[in-house]
């Protein structure tokens, strides 16, 4: 099978796979929805082999992704005009674009009704990438060293992070009840050790707004929620350096498409919820 | 797992590489068949019945 981490230049090493019927896994960004939509489309039409388009493979952030999909999905417009979002990520320096994730967030909170969110419900499932124009003046996008040293990003990582933090303001006395709402779901049904996606990491918490997820392996991977002084809500997820990566790729990632292959399934495209699904 | 699946690995230079190569050489459960670095499938590593094994350069990142 192939396993392809290629950027967007590489993506036709795809397209060899499917001539030469090898069943892969591809795990780049920065590709065009389009393109990717085309290849999908010729392995479901062409019925030879299965492939995996997954974007993040650290499997509680993509598991925290679903959750919050779902929970926007089932809650739209419930933030509206009473809870607003302030948006904040930092990556290495060599990182021009805004974070993908944080994008995607800010849609599902934008499907809720959050103000200052830069994408509302009506740019669910439209190609974000196209509108990204949009985040300029609502994200915060940290590139700056010193700021990330203050912050706490390690040195030695420095050159390979991805941290984010979505801060809930509400700005009413129903805001601070769809806040607690929507905390206290985060911390019934996600922050559980019976959550598949967990697998591995230390969950604990005492309270809907002090919850925590953390790696084992020197705090590689850490989900947190928590209040500020101002009594704000705090989402935030880190990852430093890439283990979390090949850990997910290891465990969950290769695994599906092995289990693909031996069930002689063909003509199937893998996505991240087939990924969170793997038992 | 009685057979190791083999992995044609393209397209992952640096870090994430390097890790994944590891992990792979490591496992119980695949093992490299060839390596792309530079992304890019050799049509004569997958022609034939099954991926033809490419001696492996350990100095994975370049």
């Amino acid at each position: 099978m192939g396993l392809n981490f290629a950027d967007a230049a590489g993506f036709d090493v795809n397209n060899q796979f499917l001539e030469y019927e090898i069943p892969f896994l591809y795990g780049g960004t920065g590709v065009k929805p389009e393109v990717e939509s085309e290849l999908v489309r010729k392995i479901e039409e062409q019925k030879t082999i299965c492939g995996g388009f997954v974007k993040n493979f650290a499997l509680p952030i993509t598991g925290l992704m679903i959750h919050i999909e779902d929970y926007a999905a089932a809650h739209p417009g419930i933030m509206k005009d009473c809870v607003d979002v302030c948006i904040e990520e930092s990556h290495q320096a060599t990182k021009a674009d805004p974070s993908g994730t944080a994008i995607k967030m800010s849609q599902h909170f934008g499907l809720m009704g959050a103000g200052n969110c830069p994408f509302d419900g009506k740019d669910v499932g439209a190609d974000f990438r196209a509108k990204t124009g949009k985040y300029k003046g609502k994200f915060d996008m940290i590139r700056d060293r010193e700021k990330q040293l203050a912050m706490g990003v390690a040195e030695e990582h420095l050159g390979g992070h991805g941290w984010h933090q979505y801060t809930l303001k509400a700005h009413s006395n129903k805001g601070i009840a769809v806040i607690e709402s929507f905390g206290r779901e985060l911390a019934t049904d996600f922050f559980t050790v019976n959550n598949p996606c967990l697998k591995g990491y230390n969950v604990s918490g005492d309270f809907w707004f002090n919850q925590s997820i953390t790696s084992n392996n020197n705090r590689t991977l850490n989900i947190d929620i928590k209040q500020d002084a101002e009594g704000n809500f705090i989402l935030l997820h880190d990852i430093n350096g890439r283990q979390p990566y090949v850990d997910g790729v290891m465990q969950k990632g290769l695994p599906m498409i092995v289990n693909a292959i031996r069930s002689r399934e063909r003509g199937r495209a893998y996505f991240e919820r087939d990924l969170v699904s793997v038992a | 797992m009685t057979e190791k699946t083999p992995i044609i690995l393209a397209g992952v230079p640096g870090d994430m590489g390097s890790r994944l190569f590891d992990a792979i050489r490591s496992s119980q459960d695949f093992e490299i068949a060839e390596l792309n670095v530079m992304g890019g499938v050799s049509p004569v590593a997958l022609t034939g019945d099954s991926i033809r094994k490419q001696p492996i350069d350990d100095a994975f990142v370049r």
